[in-house]
């Protein structure tokens, strides 16, 4: 995963971040930071959970819970856009003959 | 009767989508179970902060019909929205107790919505009977690489474009490739028109005024796209001038290796036809981009060689002159008309909200209004240029001027007073008053009360307490200001060289006070000493230049006291920056050229018009703008082209 990814869905690395050794500790549980904005992230289902720090943002997004239905969504409007440009465009050179603009 | 019925419901059909095209965005979303919009209220304005992008416009201005009229109201677009927040109410805001009201408009959708509506206006042209070369496969290859150039530019300009486009990935090289489907699917459309109406569109030119094309949320005009396929164009016909491309060539490869530093602009009024940083990929791209745009706006002059009619053409100034005002002034009076002009006619910058365009300012000066226009100046040199027109044209078939047309000068004459551009006054007037010469110089009296009244007029316009300053004064103001305005930290190289050859004496400091002395009753001292204080250029800029159409550097390297934007006001002093002595040396020099062989074929009214646009020039920023280059250009052009009878013989 991309840092890029972090930083878009995370926020900034926070100052003298540390990362943590989390998953060889079976019993750590993530602190939340009162300076960090719950935010939520989404798995590629569709399923979602609220993370309060920064560390706990990352190791998630970090493991695939980077989907952004927003982003997604985005996506695909900005192809459906695509797709009615190219359309019309196939059909005036398919007819092109018949209708000269 | 066939093909006229079948030309009939063509023009209905484009009719049809152009409406369309025109209505359905601000519809978007009335369908959805949106909550019923409310009305905005300076004590709470949560629902619409809390409610973003849910409804539409249409709904709002049902829901709330005062916001279409009262002056409180401000629709403002927001590029950086959702393709599915298009035409629907993104925020409001209050700020000094007038409504801000955000509108959602995606930029990709607004490329293909606008290129579609203006690429459908260019089709209402009639096809002209020129002999081009043009095939579809032409096409296809003209309009991959124009995708191709303005795909570089907006990756060249990306920091400009992360602020316009959602949730865009501009550091992926992909998503590249979205930005140049949409971009050469829409330029086969356009280049396809434009390609079989290239000479008729000349007489249509005027209308580029009104239609000024350059689209929200990018650094890109319209008549970019059109002059860029016509350069590749000429490329591919071996329609250039081989010289002149390598003469450009070395200036781009001169600009590109002097490169140092990276400063970004905001473009502002100049959006569509500036660069919004200096930096090696944007210098990189923009020489591109400059060399193809020259090709093509020479492909393009040429091919309206003997195309010029004075009927089309004054008909075409004129109803862009009335146009023009009509639309500034609703446009000043309904927040929503102003929303719209932005919008449909692809401003840089919003119509004017000063709704009464006859205002004075506290100390009694005519406040200059632009109305629908970037620039008030610029708009005031256009109105000039409708009068100009319209004195040859009745002149020449001295025809009885009808209804429409006296109230269309009538509405640009107030046009022309609206703007306060009292050089355009003058220059008019004297054109008029010298052409008539023989005849008032038959009456001794005659001749007297008009230079009277020439010269109260005259310093009444430059203003009665300038013309008592001695010459030691206007003479060094400009110098003067200069000095104040550098925070003497950052002294610019440009106002050391100033102050030293003032120091000197001798011929250049006498030159340099008769620019002073000009530059004060041009009322341009202060604008030109800014410009002096930020010229910071090493040797190879001075002969050189800086790049095209580039202000990153200019604005950015020296500090000055108060900041400000204000532009050169200047094209010579523009073109200097950009072209250095050798450029802008280079474009005189090929003026005088044509101007001398040429000489025979131009009369009076011939010489007015290239004194007229060459004063501009000067103290102007008209060539700044995608409107102000081509019509100019081609007026030049075609002044030393056309045949007298044709243009200027009455």
């Amino acid at each position: 995963m991309e840092k890029s990814t972090v930083i878009r869905l995370c926020g900034e690395y926070p100052e003298n971040f540390q990362k943590l050794e989390i998953l060889s500790d079976p019993n750590f549980v993530f602190k939340p930071d009162q300076n960090y904005q719950t935010r939520k992230v989404w798995d590629i289902e569709g399923n979602y959970v609220f993370v309060n720090s920064f560390q706990e943002c990352e190791h998630y997004v970090l493991g695939g819970w980077s989907f952004d239905p927003l982003q997604q969504l985005e996506i695909s409007h900005r192809f459906t856009l695509l797709a009615i440009v190219v359309v019309v465009f196939t059909l005036k050179t398919f007819f092109n003959n018949k209708f000269k603009i | 009767m066939k093909k006229r019925v079948f030309r009939n419901k063509k023009i209905i059909f484009k009719g049809v989508i152009i409406l369309f095209l025109l209505i359905a965005p601000w519809f978007n979303g009335i369908f959805s179970d949106a909550p019923d919009p409310q009305k905005l209220v300076q004590e709470d304005m949560s629902f619409y902060e809390v409610n973003v992008c849910k409804i539409s416009l249409f709904e709002f201005l049902i829901n709330d019909p005062s916001s279409i009229f009262q002056d409180h109201y401000h629709f403002r677009y927001n590029n950086y929205s959702a393709v599915g927040c298009f035409g629907k109410i993104s925020g409001a805001t209050l700020l000094n107790n007038e409504f801000y009201i955000s509108i959602g408009t995606n930029s990709f959708v607004n490329i293909v919505v606008q290129l579609t509506i203006w690429t459908l206006l260019f089709s209402l042209i009639t096809k002209d009977q020129n002999k081009l070369k043009f095939s579809n496969n032409l096409n296809y290859i003209t309009s991959f690489m124009t995708a191709g150039v303005f795909t570089l530019l907006i990756f060249a300009e990306k920091t400009y474009y992360a602020k316009q486009f959602y949730l865009f990935d501009m550091d992926d090289n992909a998503s590249y490739l979205y930005i140049f489907s949409i971009l050469f699917v829409l330029t086969v459309f356009l280049s396809e028109i434009i390609m079989r109406r290239i000479s008729s569109l000349s007489n249509y030119l005027p209308f580029i005024f009104l239609l000024l094309g350059v689209f929200s949320g990018y650094n890109i005009s319209i008549y970019s796209i059109i002059l860029i396929n016509f350069g590749f164009y000429s490329f591919l016909n071996k329609r250039f001038s081989i010289k002149l491309n390598v003469l450009m060539i070395i200036f781009s490869y001169i600009w590109i290796t002097n490169t140092q530093g990276r400063f970004s602009f905001d473009p502002d009024k100049l959006r569509g036809f500036t660069s919004t940083s200096y930096e090696f990929m944007t210098i990189l791209a923009s020489s591109l981009f400059f060399i193809i745009l020259i090709n093509g706006l020479i492909c393009f002059l040429q091919n309206t060689r003997g195309y010029f009619n004075l009927k089309i053409f004054n008909t075409s100034l004129l109803t862009t002159g009335f146009y023009l005002i009509s639309l500034g002034i609703m446009g000043s009076n309904f927040p929503i008309i102003n929303f719209f002009n932005y919008y449909y006619f692809g401003q840089q910058k919003y119509g004017v909200t000063l709704n009464n365009p006859f205002a004075f300012d506290q100390y009694g000066l005519k406040i200059p209004w632009r109305g629908f226009y970037p620039s008030a100046e610029s708009i005031g040199e256009f109105f000039g240029l409708v009068v100009f027109f319209s004195i040859i044209y009745f002149l020449k078939n001295k025809s009885k001027i009808n209804k429409i047309e006296t109230f269309y000068l009538v509405s640009i004459g107030f046009g022309l007073y609206f703007t306060n551009n009292r050089s355009v006054i003058i220059s008019l007037m004297l054109i008029i008053l010298i052409f008539y010469r023989d005849k008032l110089m038959k009456s001794k009296i005659l001749i007297f009360t008009t230079l009277l009244l020439s010269l109260i007029f005259i310093i009444l316009t430059i203003g009665l307490q300038n013309v008592t300053y001695p010459y030691s004064f206007s003479s060094g103001y400009l110098l003067e200001l200069a000095n104040k305005y550098s925070d003497g930290y950052q002294v610019s190289e440009g106002l050391k060289f100033a102050n030293q050859i003032n120091t000197n004496g001798g011929v250049g400091s006498i030159l340099f006070n008769l620019f002073s002395f000009i530059a004060f009753y041009l009322n341009r001292s202060q604008i030109w000493a800014y410009s002096l204080g930020r010229y910071n250029p090493d040797i190879s800029e001075v002969l050189f230049g800086s790049g095209p159409y580039n202000f990153a550097k200019h604005y950015a390297e020296i500090n000055l006291l108060p900041e400000t934007l204000l532009l050169p006001h200047s094209t010579v002093l523009s073109y200097l920056l950009f072209f250095g002595l050798i450029g802008l040396f280079g474009l005189i020099f090929l003026l005088i050229y044509n101007v001398s062989i040429n000489k025979s074929k131009l009369n009076y009214f011939g010489y007015s018009l290239i004194i007229y646009l060459v004063l501009n020039i000067i103290k102007n920023d008209s060539m700044l703008y995608p409107s102000g280059i081509i019509l100019y250009t081609y007026l030049l052009y075609t002044t030393f082209t056309e045949t007298e009878e044709n243009i200027f013989k009455l």
